[in-house]
């Protein structure tokens, strides 16, 4: 007896599948402007599973984009399969909408709720769709985590370098005017040793204070590197984006726990967010400082009138080693 | 054989000379102190001393381009040019030999003088520089230093080792504001005689008179 119940149990449970799948299927929220699209979409499809493949899928035709035709939605009869390609849709559409780095695997609180509101709430908090507690999302423009005003060539982030070594007649009085000269654009000095200067000035301002060091005496030598740094700067950018969002949402979470174990683990994967956005902020305040202020390293020395004058940009410095002083004996 | 031989004979003193840029052996009074393929260095026992220097030459140098670049940057140092003249080396390359006086900081005069080879690879300097009263002595002897050394480098097909000589203009050369010292004006009547070199030289050959 028992084993012919079994099977009428599943049978009425395929039947009712069925019905519900060729009935009207269009769910009492249907998010969609179009929405006989989607539920004609679903209508007249072979579905071998419960609602739960059914409602799944409508939840996450709201998440796509508008525009994206039926037929590269369904495009097979297996539920199990058709699942699949929704989700790498969703996925797709998730990589175009929202920041990347999102977290790939989804939550255990990603569960399908009766009530559609907190389905809606939570799928998009774990999707990335539109964003809470003005938190950047997907849709704004994205912002700089750090505020700086280093954007110089066409958005480009470039950290500058530089060095100088000037002959001097003054010593001191050179070092004195070089220690006051960073701080009329805005700057500080570094390092300060007999001859010997690291200062940080503003980028803008470089050239212009490598100019006015030069008329303190001879150049011997000058030198300057630039380093692009963008790519760095917006992935970092992008990365303590997309923590910040995890964070937002894991604190969510936390506030939602049931269990003191939920909690703790939630807390957990908060500690870890939390140690990952310190460093990242830590870096890009680093780089931000980087390319505002540009490090010039200042090398002065002391000459008599007898010294050598060497040029500064002169390519063919050999007559430098010629002379009385390294050919004779004394 | 017989005619294998000469050649052979020839390979091995190119292999034991080596391919050095320059050979020069010290000269008569002079002791080497040091040597390597980019210099040497050799020591009179009156603390006058001789340095050969090699330096790579580049695509376009030629001797006029290098002694007047020599010129120019040596009168910003104070060295004042008294007289030049053409030289050649050991094989028959040319070069040009230039004359200074310089004074130090310490106020002393000294006199330098530096022949100047220039190749397709190289360019090669024989400095020669003392106290100025043994200028007569040693500023002389330059022509016949450089006629016993060996300069290397030239290519086929090139004038790079026939260049011209410089063309100094004569008189002394602009010197920067800070020197502390005007020539000495014997010395720079000596200029007007830069565009003879007969004539150069047989004031050199005046003022060589052997002191010892």
């Amino acid at each position: 007896m028992k084993r012919a119940l079994i099977p009428c149990v599943a049978l009425l449970l395929l039947a009712s599948c069925k019905a519900k799948a060729a009935g009207s299927v269009a769910p009492a929220h249907s998010y969609r402007d179009d929405g006989d699209s989607v539920s004609e979409g679903y209508a007249g499809r072979d579905y071998a599973d419960a609602n739960y493949g059914g409602e799944i899928a409508m939840e996450e035709t709201r998440n796509l984009p508008a525009d994206e035709p039926d037929a590269e939605r369904i495009t097979s009869t297996s539920v199990g399969q058709r699942w699949k390609e929704k989700r790498a849709a969703r996925q797709a559409a998730r990589a175009e909408l929202a920041a990347p780095a999102a977290p790939a695997e989804p939550l255990d609180a990603r569960k399908v709720q009766p009530d559609g509101a907190a389905t809606e709430t939570t799928t998009a908090g774990v999707t990335g769709a539109p964003p809470q507690n003005g938190a950047d999302g997907a849709q704004a423009e994205p912002e700089p985590a750090v505020a700086h005003d280093d954007e110089d060539i066409d958005g480009r982030h470039i950290v500058y370098t530089a060095a100088m070594r000037v002959a001097v007649f003054n010593l001191d009085e050179a070092m004195r005017k070089a220690e006051a000269l960073p701080v009329r654009y805005d700057g500080y000095v570094s390092v300060m040793q007999p001859g010997h200067l690291v200062v940080r000035i503003p980028s803008k301002h470089l050239r212009t204070a490598m100019d006015e060091l030069a008329e303190f005496g001879t150049v011997d030598d000058r030198r300057m590197q630039a380093l692009d740094v963008t790519a760095e700067f917006v992935d970092i950018e992008s990365r303590i984006r997309a923590l910040t969002e995890t964070q937002t949402q894991l604190l969510d979470l936390l506030s939602k726990a049931r269990t003191v174990e939920e909690a703790l683990k939630v807390r957990q994967a908060l500690d870890q967010i939390n140690t990952e956005l310190e460093v990242l902020k830590g870096r890009m305040r680093q780089l931000s400082n980087q390319i505002t202020y540009s490090t010039l390293t200042i090398n002065m020395y002391e000459r008599g009138p007898h010294d050598p004058t060497p040029s500064s940009n002169d390519p063919f410095p050999w007559v430098n080693n010629l002379g009385v002083e390294s050919t004779e004996y004394r | 054989m017989q005619r294998i031989r000469p050649i052979l004979i020839w390979c091995a003193v190119a292999m034991a000379t080596g391919c050095n840029a320059y050979r020069l052996d010290p000269p008569k009074g002079f002791a080497q102190v040091s040597e390597d393929d980019r210099g040497a260095r050799m020591k009179a026992g009156d603390d006058v001393g001789l340095r050969v220097d090699v330096f790579d030459n580049v695509e376009g140098g030629t001797l006029a381009f290098w002694g007047e670049d020599l010129v120019r940057k040596l009168a910003q140092r104070d060295y004042t040019l008294v007289s030049h003249r053409p030289i050649k080396s050991d094989n028959r390359k040319p070069g040009a030999q230039f004359n200074f006086s310089y004074v130090n900081p310490d106020g002393k005069e000294k006199f330098f003088s530096v022949a100047l080879f220039v190749t397709d690879k190289y360019r090669i300097t024989l400095q020669v520089a003392g106290d100025q009263k043994l200028a007569g002595k040693y500023q002389p002897r330059l022509p016949e230093i450089a006629s016993e050394t060996k300069i290397r480098g030239c290519k086929l097909l090139t004038d790079i080792c026939d260049g011209e000589q410089p063309q100094i203009a004569p008189g002394q050369p602009k010197k920067p504001e800070k020197a502390t010292k005007e020539p000495d004006t014997e010395l720079a009547d000596d200029t007007t005689s830069e565009e003879d070199p007969q004539a150069t030289e047989l004031a050199d050959k005046a003022s060589s008179e052997p002191a010892g």
